[in-house]
């Protein structure tokens, strides 16, 4: 029995072996295969002598002043020729660094195409994407010469694709398109067949000239330039502890009817819809121009993929949704999205010489005024305004019922105003938080002003002393996002955000859910309420969250609107309540909401500490100092008093504080406040009054002029230049630097004066 | 301390958190990738400012000189271990390169060791002793080797030789230290026997700081009933083996394992745990970490994996946690200062945030250094303004320096009001100046019930010595005039005789056969002392109704409400808007209406004669002491000190007692039952409840789950 039984043992060990062997072998094959095939593509694509298109061999097709485009009617790869300096721009990877043994076979070739897709085939799964380019498949090039520019249809009949793109050399900018109206794929090539394993792809992204001037780190002289915070450098380097670097954010955010179940990203949202790069003299800033609602910011730096650095905007057709299948949205499948995201996709590379990160800000700050209607400030007095916030009261779980819990009354308010008066701060700016009738914390119902802060009449007596002082009073609406308590005409079914998977967006807390409104919806609300603000006699709102900072599409029958729709109904939002009110702030505001917009709170000026990420710089703040002024987080939240107030001065921000009447420990009674460590105004108002002075001092004549240049001294000392010559040197060092005979105290800064 | 209040408030804390992560206005930035976490005095888990900011990394640009002179780059390769000696300088254990590299501190290279003379072969774990002497556990050559400062070889630590060690021991150190006498302390790998002792000289010395085995209840269980053949053939319980090994300024020897009960001991010379009731889960909840909108809760347990411990020369403790990525911080006596970490992604990595951290060291410049193991570099971070200062504030507060640590805790509280421990160093500084008022004051803040205790204690003491005279005049003039009042009385009542008495009673019997509402509420107190003939009348005599019924459970529910309420911080220390009325209002109405309909229905099958009325009534009249007693017990509360607490638990135990022996002669009575078919009555009625309860919640789990079926049949087909 026992020698049997060891036999039978052997056999079937012997058995699987061999099985799992012929598995294996015939896995060989195939890749073999494909490497077969690869090569053939390879050789179809290359046809010429080299790997990529030589420039002297391409076709002239526009040119102006400054630039000429050359074409490649076979690939459609372009170059850009620089008339004075003679340097060029390449759509593709600086061909001199080209080596064929440190990439990857299956990036060679993606390094080697005009542009890159994902794509997901409906006939096999429905929840993975493949990647791929023209150079993997079958593809005719028509070649077309266009004003300006010229068109080239990519045409893949295997995959049923059929992809048209537009390059354009206008001014100082190549502008490249994605027709994506005219897309094909496999909605409307199936239409007639009618087969059962009919071919049904579907498009899914694109990257379009992703190695756009692509640089390895050789000459270690260069960097990327990525919308991160306010804006981080990633070094041209040769070697990385991490070899798996890849930034991939979505422009504005990931999208919130999109995000059930999946793990939102840990880096900040990209707030500004550009990127850019500097390859020895030449830098290159790319613009995100139409489209970017569908776009993201991916980037590798050297040796992650390829050899080479790259960044570049992917333009989204199609989104990952989860069905959720029961009601707990525990249980559920991934399905891609059927329709075809149709809007525009355009991508403006501004070629810039000899310039730095800050020249591409200034660049990027012209762009805003040209296009996007940005104004320069107009300053009506000569010093900062402190931006000061009110917490207004919370609510408190209560023995039986919850009560509202009072933080600070409208005529505590004027008491804390009168107070920073007389330590000195005599120009600031007031924003109430918590005002509203249903408490922070709750959401639904705005109006009227809560009573136990003094009613609608507290808040006008509030408003007139603030006028009487000078200072703008706004009031914090971010509120009008979320819907807790059915309020304000709010049903939750009818008109709640919902997904693609019509599932209303909601956070399940245990009390009350608070529910995302439609935008449409909040639109109504937010303007049937101007009045009763406009009796207030408050200035404006302090928008945020819904509002200019996240943006989600919105699938409720009722209130549809696509993600691009909800950016036009919140930059409707700031501008009619600009007309109405007079003026309206944005909170974390995405550059779309900012040209209305007099003033930004809690800007990023930080990144999100990427290893790979080796220098931050102020991108959005040289862009936007003179035209819009911003602060930063609450100076009485930081865990770094001193680096905070530093950080400020360099980028230069106006100072911005967060206080109650009450003590701080009064907090404990409110869960909504666990957020705000310390917000009592006497343990602060000192403190305030110094920050003031020292921001006065040193940005209040600079509020309206630009930044024109930003650098690094030394280590952790930095120079900020402005437009009337005037120099803020900063330095972080816990010792004295001397700069040119004058010397930066330890952890303080200096102000140089132009021409001295 | 705290350890037994945190205890028995787990149920209130830990619930809220969640929720503040989805409340978005007015959003309080970070400046760093990790969220900071801390527990205040009531056990709950809060947000702080970041204690420590990424600074940087180190080790990560490391080129040596090849052969032919040429500088190439050679990165870490899975090093296990590093240190930080003591003029700042690291040396790293290059586990995956087989060598040690010698850092400055700033990070730049100063030499790679590498033992030509016996080559090492993955090294994992180093200690530099104050003589700049290198010990190296070379876990690959099964052995612990000596370097002297140049580098040579000076002794090899084999395995050790002793009859204590049977042939099944393995030998394989990961990890070292060195105490001031010289003795070596060795962790090898899964060894269960505990550290591997070695004396100056070299010779095994003993066993040291073994851990306790851990035995679960079917462990138990199998030892009654097993024989001992069963048992020989188990499995042995091993105790967990130690992973890591620290040693302080001091001499304290810190071991960390992946154990449930002893994550982290501090041992002394001994091996005595100073940290007995040290609890790491208790501290730290990681269900904050994960910032996802929807995400199912990951499998709980004990599933820390503590790779390394640090001491700084304050006696702060830092840890790490491999499995969740998290580092946390303790001071000398393990109260938690702070923990941090991120959600664990598997994007690129962050600075600050570590992947995979399997050392942590301090250096003399407050920083954290944590090598790791998958991004192969050492991440640096410094101490914010915040952190310094509360670490500042314990140091000063462990040595006893109250009034030195006053200054640090007033910032600390000034910078983040909900970090509770600030206020219990305020009020220790407060007690020490005898402002025993504040201190109350601020105890209660920090929810520290005994402290609270204690300086009332004080304030009661400092009351009555004040008021002494007056209580001592008071006393005397009042026990004087009760003699006297009692002396008229007795020569009254004899002149009186015992008609009275008698006359009273004819008037009961004679009352009319519908008492009033006013009757039936003062029958409750009649009952409360005659019970036995207090519900006879409730069912002969119609001394209840539902009205009074209802009014007396109305005012049982409102007395126990107002008792929470009213009761002093010392015996119910539950922080303000933290006790909800109306969770535990439903379930108590739920529970008493099961009983009653359950006590009715058996009743009825077991020939009881009760009406549902009667038991109705009887079952209100029945928690009548609860409305009597509570009020005074909330009072006597007030002016108790925790010193006293028998007398008020003893107290609270009466009155649990009285309405327990009611219920017992309310069955007895209204059923017309003996004692055996009372016991027997009780123990159906709750067997009957828990019954009922079970029926409820199999009837309402099946609705819901045909209601999710047809949603999700619904939805699956309208795809």
């Amino acid at each position: 029995m026992k020698s049997r039984k060891k036999f039978l043992v052997i056999v079937t060990t012997a058995m699987l072996l061999f099985s799992l062997l012929s598995i294996t072998s015939f896995a060989d094959d195939d890749s073999t295969e494909d490497k077969d095939k690869e090569e053939v593509v390879e050789k179809q694509a290359v046809s010429g002598n080299a790997v990529f298109p030589a420039i002297e061999n391409l076709q002239q097709v526009t040119e102006n002043t400054g630039f000429a485009l050359k074409a490649d009617p076979q690939t459609g790869h372009f170059v850009v020729q620089n008339k004075k300096t003679g340097s060029v721009v390449t759509s593709f990877p600086n061909p001199e660094k080209w080596d064929e043994e440190k990439t990857a076979a299956s990036w060679q070739s993606h390094l080697k195409a005009p542009f890159m897709f994902s794509y997901v085939e409906m006939h096999k799964r429905k929840d993975q994407v493949k990647e791929s380019n023209p150079l993997n498949n079958k593809t005719t090039v028509t070649f077309e010469e266009i004003e300006d520019g010229y068109k080239v249809i990519y045409e893949m009949p295997d995959l049923g694709f059929v992809i048209p793109i537009e390059v354009r050399l206008v001014e100082d900018y190549v502008e490249t398109k994605v027709l994506a109206d005219e897309i094909q794929d496999e909605n409307k090539t199936d239409k007639n067949a009618k087969k059962a394993d009919a071919v049904k792809n579907r498009l899914v992204s694109l990257r379009l000239f992703p190695f756009l001037g692509a640089d390895n780190s050789d000459d270690q002289d260069g960097f990327l330039f990525l919308p991160d915070g306010s804006g981080a450098l990633v070094d041209f380097q040769k070697n990385r502890a991490s070899t798996n670097n890849l930034y991939s954010e979505r422009i504005y955010g990931s999208d919130q009817a999109f995000a059930t179940k999946a793990s939102l990203s840990p880096r900040l949202s990209v707030r500004m819809p550009v990127f850019g790069m500097k390859s020895g003299d030449q830098a290159i800033l790319g613009v995100v121009h139409e489209g970017d609602t569908y776009t993201n910011i991916v980037s590798a730096p050297s040796e992650s993929y390829s050899q080479y650095n790259w960044v570049t905007g992917e333009h989204l057709f199609r989104f990952k949704v989860y069905q959720a299948t029961n009601k707990q949205k525990t249980e559920g499948f991934y399905i891609y999205s059927e329709d075809m995201q149709r809007t525009n996709r355009a991508i403006r590379y501004y070629l810039l010489e000899e310039a730095d990160y800050a020249d591409m800000a200034v660049r990027y700050r012209q762009y805003l005024m040209e296009e996007r209607g940005f104004k320069r400030k107009e300053v009506a007095d000569d010093s900062l305004a402190l931006s000061l916030h009110i917490l207004g009261g919370g609510i408190k779980k209560g023995f039986l019922l919850d009560s509202y819990l009072p933080f600070t009354t409208t005529d505590q308010a004027i008491e804390i105003v009168q107070e920073l008066g007389s330590l000195g701060v005599d120009d600031m700016s007031i924003t109430y938080h918590g005002w509203e009738k249903s408490g922070y914390g709750k959401f639904g119902e705005q109006f009227p002003v809560a009573r136990k802060l003094g009613g609608n009449d507290g808040m006008k007596e509030l408003a007139e002393f603030a006028h009487s002082k000078g200072h703008p009073i706004y009031l914090d609406a971010s509120t009008y996002t979320y819907n807790s308590t059915g309020k304000n005409g709010f049903r939750a079914n009818r008109d709640g955000l919902r997904d693609l998977g019509l599932n209303v967006m909601k956070f399940n807390r245990k009390e009350n859910d608070t529910v995302l409104v439609s935008p449409r919806f909040m639109q109504n609300v937010i303007y049937n309420d101007f009045e009763k603000a406009k009796k207030l006699g408050v200035d404006g709102y302090l928008f945020g969250d819904g509002i200019g900072s996240t943006l989600p599409s919105d699938y409720n029958d009722k209130h549809l609107a696509q993600r691009h729709e909800v950016k036009e109904i919140q930059q409707d939002i700031l501008t009619t309540t600009k007309k109405e009110l007079g003026d309206v702030r944005v909170a974390e505001g995405n550059f779309y909401a900012l040209a209305e917009s007099s003033h930004i709170e809690q800007m990023d000026n930080d990144y999100s500490y990427d290893l790979f990420v080796d220098r931050t710089i102020p991108f959005a703040q040289i862009a936007l100092h003179g035209l819009v002024s911003y602060s930063f987080n609450y100076g009485n939240m930081s865990g770094n008093v001193t680096e905070s107030l530093l950080k400020g001065i360099e980028y230069g921000a106006t100072p911005a504080f967060l206080v109650t009447y009450e003590e701080s420990h009064r907090l404990l009674e409110s869960r909504a406040m666990y957020r705000f460590y310390s917000t009592y105004y006497k343990d602060w108002e000192t403190e305030i009054a110094t920050q003031y002075q020292l921001f006065n001092d040193a940005l209040a004549d600079v509020q309206n002029q630009f930044i024109v240049d930003h650098r690094k001294v030394s280590k952790n000392v930095f120079e900020t230049v402005y437009e009337n010559g005037k120099r803020i040197l900063v330095n972080y060092n816990d010792s004295p630097y001397t700069y040119q005979n004058h010397v930066i105290e330890a952890e303080g800064f200096i102000i140089l004066e132009g021409g001295n | 301390m705290g350890r037994r209040r945190r205890k028995w408030q787990k149920y209130i804390a830990t619930v809220t958190l969640m929720t503040l992560f989805l409340s978005f206005s007015t959003t309080v930035k970070a400046e760093s990738p990790y969220d900071t976490f801390s527990v205040n005095g009531f056990g709950q888990t809060i947000f702080t400012q970041p204690a420590y900011e990424p600074q940087g990394v180190l080790a990560d640009d490391i080129y040596i000189e090849d052969e032919n002179g040429e500088s190439v780059y050679s990165p870490l390769n899975q090093p296990k271990d590093f240190f930080v000696a003591q003029n700042d300088e690291i040396y790293i254990a290059d586990t995956g390169n087989d060598r040690i590299v010698h850092l400055d501190m700033n990070g730049e290279l100063i030499r790679v060791l590498n033992v030509p003379e016996s080559p090492l072969n993955k090294p994992s774990g180093i200690f530099i002793t104050e003589n700049n002497e290198i010990y190296i556990a070379d876990t690959g050559n099964k052995r612990v080797v000596l370097l002297d400062n140049s580098g040579a070889m000076i002794k090899e630590y084999l395995r050790p030789e002793s009859k204590y060690i049977d042939d099944s021991f393995v030998y394989e150190p990961t990890n070292m230290i060195v105490d001031n006498r010289g003795f070596v302390y060795v962790v090898s790998r899964g060894t269960f026997q505990g550290i591997i002792q070695f004396s100056p000289e070299g010779a095994f010395y003993g066993f040291y700081g073994t851990n306790i085995t851990e035995v679960q209840l079917m462990d138990r269980v199998r030892n009654i009933f097993y024989t001992k053949e069963q048992l020989a053939r188990q499995v042995r319980l091993l105790p967990n083996p130690i992973t890591n090994i620290a040693i302080d300024d001091v001499g304290y020897i810190y071991t960390v394992s992946s154990d449930a009960a002893e994550q982290i001991k501090k041992l002394n010379i001994r091996g005595e745990n100073q940290w007995k009731d040290f609890q790491y889960e208790e501290n730290i909840n990681l269900r904050f970490l994960r910032r996802s909108t929807n995400q199912e809760e990951a499998t709980a347990g004990s599933n820390n994996n503590l790779t390394d411990i640090s001491i700084d020369e304050n006696g702060i403790v830092t840890v790490v946690d491999k499995s969740s990525s998290i580092i946390a911080q303790f001071d000398q006596n393990g109260e938690i200062l702070f923990y941090w970490g991120a959600p664990v992604t598997s994007g690129s990595a962050q600075k600050g945030v570590p992947r995979s951290p399997v050392a942590v060291e301090t250096n003399s410049r407050k920083q954290i250094l944590v090598l790791d193991d998958s991004l192969n570099l050492i991440q640096v971070l410094q101490p914010t303004e915040f952190g310094e200062t509360v670490q500042m504030a314990f140091v000063l507060t462990e040595q006893g320096d109250y009034d030195g640590s006053e200054k640090y805790w007033k910032e600390v509280a000034r910078q983040n009001a909900l970090f509770t421990p600030a206020y219990n160093g305020l009020a220790r500084s407060a007690f020490y100046k005898e402002d025993y008022a504040g201190a109350r004051e601020l105890y209660k803040r920090a929810g520290d019930a005994e402290g609270y205790s204690d300086s009332f204690w004080q304030i009661r003491l400092n009351w009555f010595q004040s008021k002494f005279p007056l209580f001592a005049n008071a006393f005397l003039i009042f026990g004087s005039i009760a003699l006297i009042w009692i002396k008229i009385q007795e020569r009254k009542r004899k002149k009186k005789g015992n008609n009275e008495t008698s006359k009273a009673k004819m008037k009961l019997v004679d009352k009319p056969i519908e008492p009033t509402l006013f009757a039936q509420l003062k029958h409750a107190f009649y009952t409360l002392r005659h019970p036995i003939d207090g519900f006879d009348d409730i069912r002969f005599r119609n001394m209840g109704s539902y009205l009074s019924a209802i009014i007396v459970l109305v005012a049982v529910v409102v007395i126990a409400f107002s008792r929470t309420f009213l009761t002093s911080f010392t015996f119910f220390p539950v922080p303000e808007g933290a006790f909800s009325v109306g969770s535990t209002l439903a379930m108590s109405v739920a529970i008493w209406v099961s009983w009653v309909v359950c006590q009715y229905l058996i009743g009825a099958i077991k020939q009881g004669q009760a009406r549902f009325k009667d038991i109705f009534v009887g079952s209100a009249y029945s928690l009548f002491p609860i409305a009597i007693l509570g009020l005074p017990l909330a009072f006597l509360s007030n002016i108790m000190t925790w010193s006293e607490i028998s007398i008020y638990n003893a107290a609270t135990a009466f009155m649990t007692l009285w309405c327990a022996a009611l219920f017992f002669w309310m069955i007895m009575t209204l059923q017309n039952y003996s004692v055996g078919e009372t016991i027997i009555s009780i123990l159906l009625t709750l067997f009957s409840m828990i019954i009922l309860w079970v029926l409820i919640f199999i009837i309402v789990g099946l609705t819901s789950e045909t209601v999710d079926f047809i949603i999700t049949l619904y939805k699956e087909l309208t795809m």
